[in-house]
């Protein structure tokens, strides 16, 4: 979907990092914002994620918090990877 | 000024200036962010806690923010800390980033409000060894607090449901518990006092809130303290009256006779905190009688139990012992009453009973409290080894327990009286793997280490105690004392002041404290202090039996008398008492009285070793020394590990010549003084040296002891230290070893100094404060009068003998 409404601004080198910045972009009013935004129909479960990527906190307290994340995640077979 | 949009759950800051909007967040403090105005919402997308300050400076709210972060977290973190699903390592950080923000008291005390609100229902798992000490405390406290949480939270909500609507009903909930409200019942429920203030603050809390007075009544109305009120007592003011038979006759059925039997409870209590025992006592026989004739046994067993357990709390052992009684009578299946009653038999050393009632409670299905308490038992009866067996097999089978921590402490207090202070050591450090959060085990820790001169260490432990339990007085009372094994009273004193402030309600505070005085000479203040005490603590025989202690020590022996005279109709199951009062006739001189004294005392406390061996000690100040060493022989076949009755029976040997006998009884030469009795050693093991004739060595032995310890042990050390100076006729500087306090045989010994170098009026001055009266100390200072005037009967080797067996006798 990303793909399809984005592909003017992806090429082969964009990276994993360049994503997020793509995705979301705060350029003013709400109504010039740009994104993707996706409607799951029926409930959200384990099988509507394939895998969870992030940056690691800069607090302590966060990264626990990440890391509990992470394993929560590994132990459903999500992939996961911090960036 | 700024306006200000906060989320510690968002970890965000964002500030509005006129048309500009800007946001830090938490973890990147140092860049700031513009944004447009109508997009700012979206920076707190999920979070419900975002709050509006106005503020002066950026920094405000920035210090803000990270209140309410850490105040997030924290939340986050104990629920992560607890969740058995996720792994151990996870849980252990997540526990040790809680504690370190709630270090932080301001965020402790609001996320404490949401902690004691949340019913945790599900089974905690046990928290090992890993998770930081101050975390296992927390867990074993909320555990314990679960079962009031549980009832404050379901009348909470039945309050609300009957006394506003639901649309603002979760409001007023997060209200209560924000504000303390929920936190401060839970905790009244569970010290069972201040309900009343409690209650009022929860008023205050919801004044401005609709229907808020409704709310707190419902919610609060089945947590009132239970205190008799005059509008309902049936015969007005008259306290005396108002369990009459008429009123009884015609009490009320259902829920208010429960009621009235709870008031009926409460005023009894009322009367044991004043110090009316026979109040007490009598209105308790009321309400059994009472209770027997409108209801059943069973119940009137559960009134007697309860009062037991409240009399045991205030350390009245005579009605605890009577009321736990009457209970089992009443209810042979009472398991507490039967807990109750085993225990109070085993405090008043009266172990055939005791043991009686821990195997009947273990026949009752009690087997652990039974076989810990059947272990208790065989330690006060001095049987050390087998009772470290069977606590030891206690532990192994009720390993899951979370009652065995007891156990352990038991096991380590055993091993330190086996004189085993290594493996105490290692027993407490195992037990607190487990127990972090019993404070008895760190405060037992420190004093083992105390005993092994381990001061330092002691002290971190204890200080390590404080912050762990803070509200606990123990840690503190002893952090005290190690000052004063360092010689610093002065600072134990400003530090037993301070815990007098914090701990105002704690009577071993306030006795501790009044004792300090008076070793540090201040007798005056020591005699307020304690009548201070008495006058708060009414029902605690040690205010009174400290009272008169000091007046014994500052020399007022007639007014120690009275005191304990007093003591004993108060408190007369207290063998404190009772052998305070035999001691003082001791000094009085009026020693068959005292032998007299002595003999009830160990034939109503068969196992209370401390008369039994004061007994053998009289009988050895009065030289009947073969008596003594009978005495001292029956003493150590009850308690073999009694060593102050091992050294005072050497004491009797020494003076009759059996060197050889009395030198195993006694520590090395080269042994270092760990604890009390092992000085009580190194000082009798001086005297045989004194007695020997070994100078030098007897005079390393008391000057070991002259600088550092109390200062009673230091003057009883100074004294002996004067003999041997006298021995070696350096009399000069025994002169000078005289302590500020001295005891009456060291102002004896100076009064033969004097007599030595020519000043015979300082002589007679010093004779005159030489007030003990036992025969041989008469004899001696008869001699040095005559002396004073020129009459000596006696030769110098007859006063250098009885400088010797003088030593002995009082050691």
């Amino acid at each position: 979907m990303a793909l399809a409404k984005l592909h003017g601004e992806l090429s082969g080198d964009t990276k994993p990092e360049g994503f997020a910045a793509i995705l979301a972009k705060d350029i003013g009013d709400t109504g010039d914002a740009d994104f993707v935004e996706a409607h799951v129909y029926g409930s959200l479960n384990r099988n509507a994620i394939s895998s969870i990527t992030g940056p690691l906190p800069r607090l302590k307290e966060d990264r626990i918090l990440w890391k509990s994340l992470i394993e929560r995640a590994t132990a459903l077979q999500i992939e996961t990877a911090t960036i | 000024m700024i306006e200000a949009y906060v989320s510690g759950e968002a970890a965000r800051v964002a500030f509005v200036e006129g048309t500009e909007a800007t946001y830090i967040d938490a973890e990147d403090p140092g860049n700031v962010h513009a944004v447009t105005l109508s997009s700012l919402f979206r920076l707190f997308d999920g979070a419900g806690d975002v709050e509006r300050f106005v503020v002066g400076r950026r920094e405000e709210a920035f210090s803000r923010l990270l209140a309410k972060y850490s105040f997030d977290r924290s939340l986050r973190l104990l629920d992560l800390a607890l969740d058995a699903s996720f792994s151990i390592a996870v849980r252990v950080e997540a526990a040790a980033a809680y504690v370190n923000l709630v270090s932080d008291n301001s965020v402790r005390d609001r996320v404490e409000n949401y902690v004691l609100s949340v019913p945790r229902l599900e089974a905690t798992d046990h928290f090992g060894e890993g998770f930081p000490a101050e975390f296992r405390v927390l867990i074993h406290r909320l555990s314990a607090l679960q079962g009031h949480i549980v009832r404050v939270s379901a009348a909470l909500t039945r309050s609300l449901e009957l006394n506003s609507d639901e649309a603002h009903r979760h409001q007023v909930y997060s209200q209560i518990v924000d504000t303390g409200a929920f936190k401060s019942i839970v905790l009244a429920l569970e010290a069972n006092v201040g309900m009343n203030g409690a209650i009022l603050t929860a008023h205050q809390k919801l004044s401005a809130v609709r229907n808020g007075r409704a709310i707190v009544q419902g919610w609060t109305g089945q947590f009132v303290s239970r205190q008799p009120k005059i509008e309902d007592d049936p015969v007005g003011d008259d306290r005396d009256d108002w369990h009459s038979t008429d009123v009884i006759a015609t009490a009320p059925k259902g829920w208010r006779a429960f009621q009235a039997v709870m008031s009926q409870q409460d005023f009894i209590i009322k009367k044991m905190l004043a110090g009316d025992q026979e109040g007490a006592r009598r209105f308790a026989a009321n309400l059994a009688k009472w209770q027997l004739e409108a209801s059943s046994k069973k119940f009137a067993a559960r009134s007697m139990s309860r009062l037991a357990s409240e009399a045991r709390k205030l350390g009245l052992r005579s009605l605890e012992l009577d009321w736990a009684k009457t209970a089992t009578e009443l209810n042979p299946d009472d398991q507490t009453a039967l807990a109750l009653l085993a225990d109070t038999y085993l405090e008043l050393l009266r172990l055939p009973e005791a043991e009686d009632a821990f195997i009947r409670a273990g026949k009752l299905g009690e087997s652990e409290f039974a076989a810990v308490g059947l272990a208790r038992v065989h330690r006060a009866a001095g049987q050390l080894d087998r009772a470290a067996a069977e606590l030891r097999k206690a532990i192994d089978t009720f390993s899951e327990a979370d009652q065995i921590n007891h156990a352990w402490l038991a096991l380590a207090e055993v091993s330190r009286e086996q004189d085993k202070p290594f493996a105490a050591l290692e027993i407490y450090d195992q037990a607190l793997k487990r127990f972090a959060y019993v404070s008895e085990l760190w405060c037992g820790k420190a004093s083992v280490l105390r005993d092994l001169g381990r001061l330092e260490e002691a002290a971190t432990l204890a200080q390590q105690a404080i912050g762990l339990f803070p509200n606990d007085s123990v840690p503190y009372a002893i952090s005290a004392e190690i000052l004063r094994d360092l010689g610093r009273e002065q600072e134990a004193l400003e530090s037993y002041d301070a815990m007098a402030e914090r701990f105002p309600s704690d009577p071993v505070v306030a006795n501790a404290r009044a004792t300090l005085l008076a070793d540090l000479g201040r007798y005056e203040d020591s005699l307020a202090a304690f009548r201070v005490a008495q006058t708060k603590f009414p029902y605690e025989h040690m205010a009174f039996c400290g009272y008169a202690e000091t007046k014994r020590e500052s020399g007022d022996l007639a007014g120690a008398l009275l005191a304990y005279e007093d003591a004993i109709s108060r408190f007369p199951l207290s063998s404190i008492a009772r052998g305070g009062h035999a001691n003082v006739l001791k000094l009085m001189g009026r020693f068959e009285d005292a032998l007299a004294a002595y003999d009830r005392n160990i034939r109503d406390f068969p196992y209370e070793v401390v008369s039994m061996s004061n007994r053998a000690n009289l009988l050895k100040l009065l030289g009947r020394y073969s008596d003594a060493v009978s005495a001292y022989d029956v003493l150590l076949s009850k308690r073999p590990d009694f060593k102050r009755a091992t050294y005072g029976k050497a004491a009797a040997l020494i003076a009759m010549s059996r060197l050889d006998d009395a030198d195993p009884l006694l520590p090395g030469p080269n042994d270092i003084p760990r604890n009390d009795d092992d000085w009580v050693g190194l000082h009798i093991r001086g005297l045989l040296l004194l007695k020997k004739g070994n100078l030098s060595a007897a005079k390393r032995a008391f000057s070991q002891g002259t600088e550092i310890g109390s200062p009673q042990r230091r003057r009883i050390f100074a004294t002996s230290l004067i003999a041997v100076e006298m021995r070696l006729r350096a009399f000069t500087q025994a002169i000078a070893a005289l302590p500020e306090y001295p005891t009456g045989l060291a102002s004896a010994f100076v009064a033969r100094c004097f007599l030595e170098v020519g000043n015979n009026s300082m002589a007679l001055e010093h004779l005159q404060s030489a007030n003990d009266n036992h025969p041989a100390f008469r004899a001696y200072v008869e001699e040095l009068s005559n002396r004073a005037i020129q009459r000596a009967s006696k030769g110098e080797d007859w006063l250098d003998d009885m400088e010797v067996e003088l030593s002995l006798q009082a050691a």
